[in-house]
C-alpha cells in the first residue's frame, strides 16, 4: 500500500511522532500538517488526499467540522480517545481511532485497516453485486436489481425491483461502498441508480413510479453527471 | 543487560514510566531528546493559558486546557499525570462552576508544575547524555 496523508493536530510533538511512524512504515507519504481546521480545509480541498490523520478538538472548529466541509472523502484515523466520538465516527466512516501517545505497531494496526477498506474501495468500483447484511442473514443484491437506497436514521432501506431490505449503515458510509458507475446520492437520505431513473423533474426524480428528492447541494451534480443540458 | 532506566548509563526521573517511553522510541535517545524539547517549548504557553483560564474561572477553558496538555504527558512518560488529567477534564464536565474544582485543579496545577521542572531537568540530562550541552 503507498498512500499520501495530511496531520491536522494542534499538538506538535504529536505531529512529529506521526510523521516519524509514516516515514518508518515506508506507507504512507505526508504531504503537509496543520494546526488547525481552516489551514487544514484551503489545502485539502485544493489537494486531495487518501488518509487523514484528524485531532478532534482544536482551537476554534473541530476535526468533525473539518469532514462536514471538505468536498471528498478520505479515510480518516482519529486521534482521539473519548468513547463518545465512536457514534460520530461511525457516521463518518473513519477507519480507526488513534489515542495519543500510541505505539508503532498501533500505529501500524490502524494502517492496515486502512489498506483493508482501500482494497475494498477498488474490489467495489469493479463488481456488479453487494452483500447486506439483513434480518440476520448475508444478502447478495445484484446493482442492477437496486432502485435506491434510502436512510431510516441509523438504518438504511434497500429498495429493488422484487423487495425492501432494511440494514443497519448510513447512507453516508455507503457512500463510499458502493460502485459510483451505477450509483449517486442525490440527497442526504437518499442514493439512486442512475439507470433506473425513468423521469427528472424540477427537483425529484422518479423510480418506477416513486418520487425521490433532489436537494438543492446535490443538484449540480446530479445535472452534470446525468448530462443535462 | 543493562535495565532500561540505566541504558548507557542514563538514569531517568523515577516518575517516568520507563517502559512506556522505550515502547514509543525504542533506545533512540536523540529522538527521546527532541520529544522533551519539543514539549517543554510547547508545556510552558499551555501552562500559561491554562493559568488565565483559571483565573478567570473559565471552566471550559480550563478543561480545554488541560485536554491540551494531557496528551504531552504521555508522551514524555508521565503516563500517572496523563491519567490524572484524564479524571480531572471528566471533573470540569460533571462540574457547574470552576470553583468547585478548585482544590483538584489546585493538585493538578501542583503536579503539572512539577512535571514542567522534571522535562526540563531530563532535557538537560539527554543533550548532555548525546554530546549537545
Amino acid at each position: 500500500m503507498n498512500v499520501n496523508c495530511v496531520i491536522v493536530d494542534d499538538l506538535k510533538v504529536a505531529v512529529d511522532y506521526i510523521r516519524r511512524c509514516c516515514e518508518k512504515s515506508s506507507m504512507v507519504d505526508v504531504k503537509a500538517d496543520f494546526p488547525d481546521v481552516p489551514t487544514a480545509l484551503e489545502y485539502l480541498n485544493q489537494n486531495p488526499v487518501d488518509l487523514l490523520f484528524l485531532d478532534v478538538e482544536m482551537p476554534g472548529a473541530t476535526g468533525f467540522e473539518l469532514l462536514d466541509q471538505l468536498a471528498y472523502k478520505p479515510q480518516v484515523i482519529l486521534i482521539t480517545s473519548k468513547p463518545e466520538y465512536a457514534y460520530n465516527a461511525f457516521e463518518y466512516n473513519v477507519t480507526d481511532f488513534l489515542k495519543k501517545p500510541f505505539t508503532y505497531q498501533r500505529f501500524l494496526e490502524a494502517l492496515q485497516k486502512v489498506s483493508i477498506q482501500q482494497e475494498e474501495k477498488v474490489n467495489s468500483e469493479s463488481s456488479d453485486h453487494i452483500f447486506i447484511k439483513s434480518d440476520g442473514k448475508l444478502i447478495r443484491l445484484n446493482y442492477n436489481d437496486i432502485l435506491y437506497m434510502e436512510s431510516m436514521g441509523d438504518y438504511v432501506k434497500f429498495v429493488t425491483t422484487e423487495k425492501k431490505y432494511i440494514t443497519h449503515n448510513t447512507i453516508k458510509a455507503l457512500e463510499e461502498k458502493v460502485n459510483k458507475t451505477y450509483f449517486m446520492k442525490v440527497h442526504r437520505s437518499y442514493i439512486i441508480n442512475i439507470t433506473k431513473i425513468d423521469d427528472i423533474r424540477e427537483n425529484d426524480l422518479f423510480i418506477r413510479g416513486i418520487e425521490i428528492p433532489i436537494s438543492k447541494a446535490h443538484k449540480p451534480d446530479v445535472l452534470k453527471r446525468l448530462n443535462i443540458i | 543487560m543493562d535495565s532500561p532506566s540505566t541504558h548507557k548509563r542514563f538514569i531517568f526521573n523515577s516518575e517516568i514510566d520507563i517502559d512506556f517511553l522505550f515502547s514509543l522510541y525504542e533506545n533512540d535517545f536523540r529522538y527521546i531528546q527532541e520529544v522533551f524539547g519539543i514539549t517543554l517549548n510547547q508545556l510552558q504557553p499551555d501552562l500559561e493559558q491554562l493559568d488565565n483560564a483559571w483565573q478567570l474561572k473559565d471552566l471550559e477553558g480550563v478543561r480545554r486546557g488541560v485536554h491540551k496538555i494531557k496528551p504531552s504527558m504521555g508522551f514524555v512518560g508521565l503516563s500517572h499525570l496523563q491519567s490524572k488529567c484524564v479524571d480531572f477534564e471528566k471533573l470540569c464536565r460533571s462540574a457547574n462552576t470552576a470553583t468547585e474544582i478548585e482544590q483538584e485543579f489546585q493538585h493538578l496545577w501542583q503536579s503539572l508544575v512539577k512535571s514542567r521542572d522534571i522535562i526540563e531537568t531530563e532535557y538537560r540530562k539527554l543533550k548532555n547524555h548525546n554530546g549537545e550541552a
